[in-house]
């Protein structure tokens, strides 16, 4: 049996394989199949004599996985297969008239054949006549050749004929298989509707069977509803029962429909409400109560959560600031030790070369010293020139000396000089150089204490404490749960406030009947739909005195512990198991499963019975403990 | 949604399962599946359905437990024995 998915597989793969010259027009008329479907109305006249019309809609179909545009599809394919069809059929046909025809030509060429032989028979017979002269003998020689290779190039078309009439057959053959497969096909589509129409039946009428006992209990609770009345509250009771019963008879004789069995029942309930609202809806209101103090209490949690959530962010930017400030601090303390760094050197360097110079200044005094030594000895040496002439020679060799010295003196002097001029020039330069330096520095120090300033000490210590940069990955990783907390309590508010118009409108009035279509699969639905309300009843009471909470604040698990908390619990909860991967399953596996089909699904149907006897007991067993819970009252 | 069929469901709790038939009711996904042996080469015991559930970007399966529910789509797939 052929699921929808490989029923559209097949069907894909068969047409993939069609040329594209027969592909024809979807023929309409297949339609008038998928309308009994569609637009098939069922009437419900004999449910509690109610009229009902049942449409199945689009989306009761799209509810069972058979939607327009699938069975669109299997139309549009079915007739496409059976107009392909028709064009094999035609093609089968043209291709038999063809083979008759090459039939009927081989059969003229082995005629031919045959008298062509005849013909060299008797040629052959000619040529061995010996008074013939050897010309004509030649020519019939040549003519017994040509027609040889006549006779070779007609058996050679009979050749192709005959493999040309094997690859029609071939072709044939796949045409028929293809045309078998394609009625297959057609017919397990059939199916697969057919199917799909019991599904729908099915489930209408098991919704015929909700609907019946939904207007059963209905019943019970509006009798339960008037007892409760009549009891508590001293209704007129001969009042009511004789509205209750002219509505039941008036409900059973199809005069009024289950709407009007509503409001009728509303307008008693509402009767009711004015005497005493609290007696019937007591507990309900309480819920009610209980549930808006949930959500006062969540709001509080979300806003509380907001708060933190904005606190966090604040606390980030400040401290963003705070490092920025901190690195403009740092790379003043930088530069300003880099200036100090070269006005230490740049004074060093200046004592150094004032030192110099005091050295070049002494060196220069003691060189004018020796020259006006020289100078002296030199005025003298000439004045004993002038008194005794004899050793004038030799005096004069004296004062070529002293005046070589004083030259050598004079040049040093001079140099010296020099040295100094240059060294005062450094000192000078650098002298500017230490107040660009003092200048900077006076104006970093500035700078520097106004960022102090700026920065009061709870930002430093802030600071001190989350400079690293794993501690601001952290806070944001905080936020993020903080904010993952807050939908996840923005959900069940929502969740809770369904819930609690849900109770509302259950307590004040009775609900209208939904449409038979949708009460098979709301049903399934609403059961989970309250399950929430009691898990966050225990997990979020409010407690009662500030003690009490400040106690519960402190105890309080981390936020990220109550996001773990709560996804384990909702997986638990439902029973549900976390998928860690899909992979291919090994083909003997495969091979295993599809060799028994009908063993696998009586296994499955051993397991629908087991559900279905879980329930019962179940039941049984809730019955029995009203039993007994009825027999201790009686005692 | 994925086609899952004759693929292998491995779950948080060590169980495997043999993916035997697909169904997608009410835009959900609902798998009908055999329980395999740890190597993935027998069949064991346990045959369900399977309901796909996508939660906080992570995928979880819960067991259909509700019989009608069951019936339904185990003849939607034609694997219950008539």
């Amino acid at each position: 049996m052929l699921n929808r998915l490989e029923i559209v597989e097949s069907i894909r793969e068969i047409i993939s394989t069609f040329p594209e010259e027969h592909d024809v027009e979807v023929n309409k008329s297949g339609l008038l199949n998928l309308d009994k479907i569609k637009y098939k109305a069922i009437k419900l006249a004999d449910i509690n004599a109610i009229d009902v019309e049942l449409k199945v809609d689009e989306s009761n179909q799209a509810g069972v996985g058979y939607d327009d545009e699938l069975v669109n599809l299997y139309v549009t394919r079915k007739n496409e297969l059976e107009n392909h069809l028709q064009t094999l059929k035609m093609n089968f046909e043209e291709r038999e008239i063809l083979i008759t025809k090459l039939n009927q030509n081989l059969k003229i060429h082995e005629s031919y054949k045959t008298e062509c032989e005849v013909a060299i028979q008797n040629l052959s017979e000619q040529a061995d006549v010996p008074n013939l002269s050897e010309n004509i003998k030649t020519g019939y020689i040549a003519q017994i050749n040509n027609n040889n290779n006549i006779i070779a190039d007609l058996i050679k078309s009979c050749g192709n004929i005959e493999q040309e009439l094997l690859e029609n057959k071939r072709k044939m053959d796949e045409i028929k298989i293809k045309i078998s497969e394609t009625k297959e096909t057609i017919k397990e589509i059939e199916e697969s509707i057919q199917r799909s129409e019991k599904v729908l039946n099915d489930n209408n009428e098991q919704s015929k069977i909700a609907k019946r006992n939904t207007l059963t209990n209905q019943n019970e609770d509006n009798r339960l509803i008037l007892s409760i009345i009549e009891k508590d509250l001293e209704f007129p009771q001969a009042e009511i029962f004789l509205r209750l019963s002219e509505m039941i008879d008036l409900y059973d004789s199809s005069k009024i429909d289950e709407n009007e069995v509503v409001d009728r029942l509303n307008k008693l309930l509402s009767k009711y409400n004015q005497i005493d609202k609290d007696s019937v809806c007591a507990n309900k209101v309480v819920e009610s109560t209980v549930i808006n103090d949930m959500i006062t209490e969540y709001d509080l949690r979300i806003k509380k959560l907001s708060t933190k959530i904005g606190n966090k962010d604040n606390y980030l930017t400040s401290v963003v600031h705070a490092v920025k400030r901190a690195n403009e601090k740092n790379a003043i303390d930088q530069d300003l030790s880099k200036y100090n760094t070269e006005l230490v050197k740049a004074k060093k360097h200046n004592i150094i070369l004032l030192q110099t110079i005091a050295a070049l200044e002494s060196k220069n005094e003691k060189e004018a010293v020796v020259y006006q030594n020289l100078n002296a000895q030199s005025n003298k040496l000439i004045t004993s020139v002038t008194l005794n002439s004899s050793n004038e020679e030799a005096i004069r060799q004296q004062l070529d000396e002293i005046a070589k010295n004083l030259k050598t003196s004079n040049a040093k002097s001079s140099r010296n000089k020099t040295s100094i001029e240059i060294c005062e020039f450094d000192v000078k330069m650098n002298n500017e150089k230490i107040n660009k330096y003092e200048e900077a520095i006076n104006k970093l120090e500035q700078e520097r204490v106004e960022l102090e300033n700026k920065t009061d000490s709870t930002e430093i210590d802030k600071f001190l404490l989350y400079k690293d940069e794993t501690e601001l990955n952290k806070l944001s990783e905080d936020k993020k749960i903080l904010q993952t907390r807050k939908t996840f309590l923005d959900k069940n508010l929502e969740k809770m406030l369904v819930n609690l118009i849900n109770g509302i409108s259950t307590d004040r009035q009775i609900i209208k009947p939904k449409l038979v279509k949708d009460e098979i699969f709301d049903l399934v639905e609403d059961d989970a739909k309250y399950e929430p309300i009691e898990e966050e009843k225990i997990e979020y009471k409010q407690p009662e005195n500030s003690l009490e909470a400040e106690q519960q604040t402190q105890n309080e698990p981390t936020i990220e512990d109550e996001v773990n908390d709560f996804r384990e619990e909702n997986a638990n909860d439902l029973n549900m198991n976390l998928i860690l991967g899909f992979e291919r399953a090994n083909k003997e596996l495969v091979k295993k499963v599809k060799s028994n089909p009908k063993e696998i699904a009586r296994k499955f149907k051993n397991k629908s019975n087991q559900l279905s006897n879980e329930v019962d007991v179940e039941v049984e067993s809730q019955n029995l403990n009203q039993l007994l819970n009825n027999d201790q009252e009686v005692k | 949604m994925e086609r899952r069929i004759e693929n292998i469901i491995e779950l948080a709790n060590g169980e495997k399962y043999f993916v035997y038939k697909q169904a997608v009711y009410k835009k959900d996904n609902y798998f009908a599946v055999i329980s395999v042996s740890e190597n993935e080469k027998e069949l064991t015991s346990k045959y369900k359905i399977l309901h796909e559930i996508v939660q906080d970007a992570s995928t979880y399966v819960e067991e259909v437990a509700d019989h009608k529910l069951f019936d339904l789509i185990g003849k939607y797939l034609g694997i219950l024995e008539k």
